[in-house]
């Protein structure tokens, strides 16, 4: 088996404002087998999408590199060094000799092309095809990648498709031609769930069957143990650990290599408190203890009895009738004072409709939303404000969910101030102190800007926010889904430990399994806008009744 | 953040240049009376010291009156002195040098007392001083591009934001609400704007235009509160503004104004300073708008209505705000457009009154005459040029900085 790529001592660095320029990847090297897969792990920031860039010979024009080998041998006698490839030649080995697939399928789709003319474009361009040949070759790639009505998808524009369909002529695009190297930087990463399973198992039988070598970049290691032969870690554009795959992933060295994969809440058992990264890299990690049972007589704090909303439909023409769009469809829920309800569902599924509709952003059509007894419906005016300060929410982009403009300290002072919480000025600033405090940030941070804080920080900034106007219900929509592992940990024992504190009672959305296994005493499944199956957490990961709560977990499992 | 923002402003040499530029723009604007005046600075007459500039400006406001000897109407310069300190500029605007008159070339000899009174940069038609018609133009073009881009701004933004912060359906009002608008709307309107007043200026129309719809305002308060408002609906705000946009932009400026100065008695820098802000409110509301409907799906603003914000604050401190650098960037290219819509006019003689001196109205006077005298073309045409430029590329700056 002949060596596809050889990469040696591979560094990226990017010019500051002021000062020498700044290294993002440092001494990266790997070998690469045809026919094998490498897993390159690392959270955000780590320099992994770059170095696929530098392959690809797509850094920016700023970007410095340095490398001091990149052998690529597409067939046994044939080599390129990628690193003095001219502009001229680089066409013919894109596309040609190496595919690409990205993390967002929608947009690196062509949205005025049809599917199965962005296929096409890739083969007349590369191996000269055309006319019914051309067709022939097309539809035998999307029956490749399995799917179905191909003449349909032929025709098809990417708006048209599902996220997992598009990925699939994403993949069918990238490896039409037969490249000897596929980079697939971060492919399932936008996709549901069950849709992700299916996805990889394609891209590993198809690379298997060519005869690819596949760099695969992930920031989720149970994703890149179900594909990679070999795994490397990657932290801060340094290599902390590089080796065979179950070596790896069964048998770390490095501490931090370790964490990653402790800091993942277990889908099987429910455990007190998660073990965040300093502590596993310190050695200190404590055995993670069984979690108590939630108290099954708490007190009914909301209640949601036939909740329907629909958003009116759009139609293609003015003649054709309009089809309402049912986002909730009859859902009854009851949340449990001081408890955490986990609602589990696939993007599309009404989780954040609900949220809204509790939240009062959303007129929901039909049924009830009770809370402490009380219809909360088309309250307004001073009825509407004392409710605000009792419901409370954390959304899910830590980006956009703070004013750019407004300082993290008045951020959090501004609630209290518009609900008349503290005396004075001073006695608000002392209060929103204790609140950066509790969220573990210092009191330096006050003055400054969103700008200058990082994702998990800016969703530790909101959560103070929310809890400046001490509310009763909290409602997390997705708050850690964009988080790395190892903050998600962080932020999600804070979560548990507040709940402690103060008595809070939580709605936890979430497309993560594992996290709402961690964090909820009841579940409920959502799908297409129905409640398919509700009970408590124990029940409902250990002995599911519905088949699509047992695909769910067999897919995340 | 802002400091960084301010930085990346600086960063570009044609920023900076455009921003000195501005500086000397404004600096010439404000101080042209000092700079170019045919009262002298201070002279001496009959062993008498007088600082006829300076008492002149205090008669001007009332404050002062003329002592004997300077009684005006007074030609300055035939004035006996037994000394006298001008201004860098002996002239004023409006001085008639009747040794100059029909265009004198800057090139050409000229019959002047001492080499301060000479003509630098030549004479009008009727004998004028070209320097100080283009320092006092100066003036007239800054009031006009600032002023009539308050007005465009302040159209822009309130109908802009509304209509991207409301859409069609966001904004709910009763029937009594939308009747007592449509009544006392049009009353504002007309008692603050149309109905002529034997004292007070544009202060008291504003006064009385405000008074009326704070009124209507209460009314409308006090209506809801004892219940005889009837139900609430949605009032399509959005569409609404965007049809008067559409309606507006179909009209040629121009025409426009044409239509509107044949309807008034006498022409005045004011008016135009008003219609060129009433038609220039519409580009800005676009942009506005179309900022504001980007800001409402931020997170954010859902965030401020679900700890209880009121619409006012969240429009006020939340979008608002990070609204304004688009919202500055078509007010800094707006100046630009006013003054050179100004200077069309002017040179269409539609604008201003024929003793006001504008760089349109100098370059106006080359109509119809058959001898090409070049400066009255190319100095004002220079400093229209400059000056637009300057704007433009402000206005630039702040785009680049904001990143867009």
């Amino acid at each position: 088996m002949h060596q596809t790529l050889k990469v040696k001592n591979l560094s990226i660095s990017f010019p500051q404002n002021k000062g020498p320029h700044q290294p993002v990847l440092q001494n990266l090297s790997f070998d690469l087998l045809a026919g094998k897969t490498l897993g390159m792990v690392g959270e955000s920031g780590s320099g992994k999408t770059l170095s696929s860039l530098a392959i690809m010979g797509l850094l920016p024009a700023v970007a410095r590199m340095e490398v001091e080998e990149m052998q690529f041998s597409p067939k046994t006698g044939e080599n390129y060094d990628l690193s003095k490839l001219s502009v001229a030649q680089w066409p013919q080995i894109r596309g040609q000799h190496i595919g690409m697939i990205f993390q967002e399928p929608l947009k690196a789709l062509n949205p005025i092309l049809t599917c199965g003319a962005q296929i096409a474009e890739v083969l007349q361009q590369h191996q000269g095809l055309k006319g019914k040949a051309l067709e022939e070759v097309v539809l035998g790639w999307l029956e490749k990648v399995k799917l179905p009505d191909l003449k349909r998808i032929y025709q098809s524009y990417p708006h048209q498709l599902s996220g997992g369909q598009r990925q699939r002529v994403m993949i069918a695009a990238a490896m039409c031609c037969q490249p000897a190297l596929l980079l697939a930087d971060e492919p399932t990463t936008a996709l549901d769930l069950s849709v992700q399973h299916e996805v990889l198992n394609l891209i590993r039988e198809l690379t298997k069957e060519q005869g690819t070598a596949c760099i695969f970049i992930s920031h989720d290691l149970s994703v890149v143990r179900k594909l990679a032969d070999q795994v490397l870690v990657l932290r801060h554009g340094q290599t902390i650990e590089y080796g065979p795959a179950n070596e790896v992933l069964n048998t770390p060295k490095a501490p931090y290599t370790r964490a990653l994969l402790a800091c993942k809440p277990p889908l099987l058992e429910k455990i007190q408190r998660l073990p965040v990264l300093k502590d596993v890299e310190d050695g200190k990690a404590p055995t993670p203890l069984p979690a108590p049972a939630s108290d099954a007589n708490a007190a009914v704090i909301l209640a949601l009895e036939n909740l329907c909303a629909f958003y009116p439909g759009s139609a293609q023409w003015f003649w054709q009738k309009k089809v309402p769009f049912h986002a909730l469809d009859g859902i009854n829920l009851h949340l449990g004072k001081g408890q955490t309800l986990g609602l589990v569902g696939e993007s599309g599924s009404g989780k954040t409709t609900l949220a809204r509709c509790i939240l009062n952003l959303v007129q929901p059509q039909n049924g009830q939303i009770r809370y402490e007894g009380q219809e909360i419906q088309g309250l307004n005016g001073v009825a509407l404000k004392k409710l605000r300060k009792k419901i409370q929410v954390v959304f899910q982009d830590p980006f956009s969910s703070l004013n750019p403009r407004i300082s993290v300290g008045e951020a959090i002072m501004e609630p209290m101030q518009v609900h008349g919480i503290g005396q004075n000025q001073a006695e608000r600033q002392q209060k929103t102190l204790e609140l950066l405090a509790l969220v573990g940030l210092a009191a330096e941070h006050f003055e400054r800007l969103p700008a200058e804080f990082s994702g998990g920080q800016r969703q530790r900034i909101a959560i103070a926010r929310a809890l400046a106007v001490e509310p009763e219900l909290l409602i997390l929509d997705e708050a850690v889904s964009s988080l790395d592992v190892s903050i998600q940990a962080q932020v999600l024992n804070l979560l548990k430990d507040l709940q402690e504190q103060h008595g809070l009672t939580y709605l936890f959305i979430s497309h993560d399994l594992s996290v709402i296994r961690f964090m909820s005493d009841q579940v409920a499944v959502m799908r297409g806008g129905k409640v398919i199956e509700y009970g408590p957490a124990e029940e409902l990961f250990l002995r599911p009744r519905e088949g699509y709560t047992k695909e769910l977990l067999g897919a995340a499992g | 953040m802002k400091a960084a923002l301010w930085e990346r402003f600086w960063q570009k040499k044609a920023t900076r240049r455009a921003w000195t530029g501005l500086k000397v723009f404004l600096f010439l604007a404000l101080l042209a009376p000092l700079l170019a005046n045919e009262r002298p600075l201070v002279c001496k007459i009959e062993k008498q010291t007088y600082w006829p500039l300076f008492r002149g400006m205090l008669c001007d406001w009332n404050l002062a009156s003329w002592s004997d000897a300077l009684l005006p109407p007074t030609d300055w310069a035939e004035k006996k002195y037994d000394w006298a300190l001008y201004t860098l500029i002996p002239y004023s605007p409006g001085t008639i040098d009747r040794a100059a008159l029909g265009a004198k070339s800057p090139l050409e000899p000229q019959q002047v007392k001492t080499a301060q009174f000479r003509h630098w940069l030549g004479t009008d038609l009727s004998g004028r001083d070209l320097t100080a018609g283009l320092l006092h133009g100066a003036r007239t073009a800054m009031l006009v591009g600032l002023v009539s881009m308050l007005v465009a701004g302040f159209l822009g933004l309130l109908l802009g934001g509304l209509a991207g912060y409301y859409g069609d359906t966001g904004l709910r009002i009763s029937r009594a609400q939308l009747l007592l608008g449509l009544l006392f709307l049009p009353l504002a309107i007309f008692y603050g704007f149309l109905v002529p007043y034997s004292s007070g200026g544009m202060a008291w129309r504003i006064l009385v235009f405000l008074t009326l719809l704070i009124c209507g305002w209460l009314l409308g308060r006090v209506l809801k509160r004892i219940g005889g408002a009837g139900p609430e609906r949605a009032f399509p705000i959005d569409s609404l503004v965007l049809r008067v946009i559409e309606i507006l932009d179909t009209i040629p400026d121009l025409i426009l104004i044409m239509a509107i100065a044949a309807t008034l008695k006498e022409p005045s820098v004011y008016y135009i300073m008003a219609v060129v802000g009433l038609i220039n409110w519409t580009r800005i509301a676009r942009f506005v708008r179309a900022e504001f409907l980007r800001i409402k799906s931020l997170t954010y603003i859902d965030a401020a209505k679900v700890l209880g914000f009121s619409e006012l604050r969240i429009i006020w401190r939340h979008a608002m705000p990070n609204a304004l650098g688009p919202f500055l960037v078509s007010l800094a290219l707006g100046i630009a457009a006013a003054i050179l819509l100004e200077s069309t006019i002017s040179i269409l003689g539609l604008g201003v009154r024929a003793d006001q001196v504008t760089w349109g109205s100098i370059m106006a006077q080359l109509l119809g005459k058959h001898d090409l005298d070049w400066w009255l073309a190319l100095f004002p045409g220079l400093a229209i040029f400059l000056t637009v430029l300057l704007f433009n590329t402000l206005g630039k700056g702040v785009r680049e900085a904001l990143g867009e």
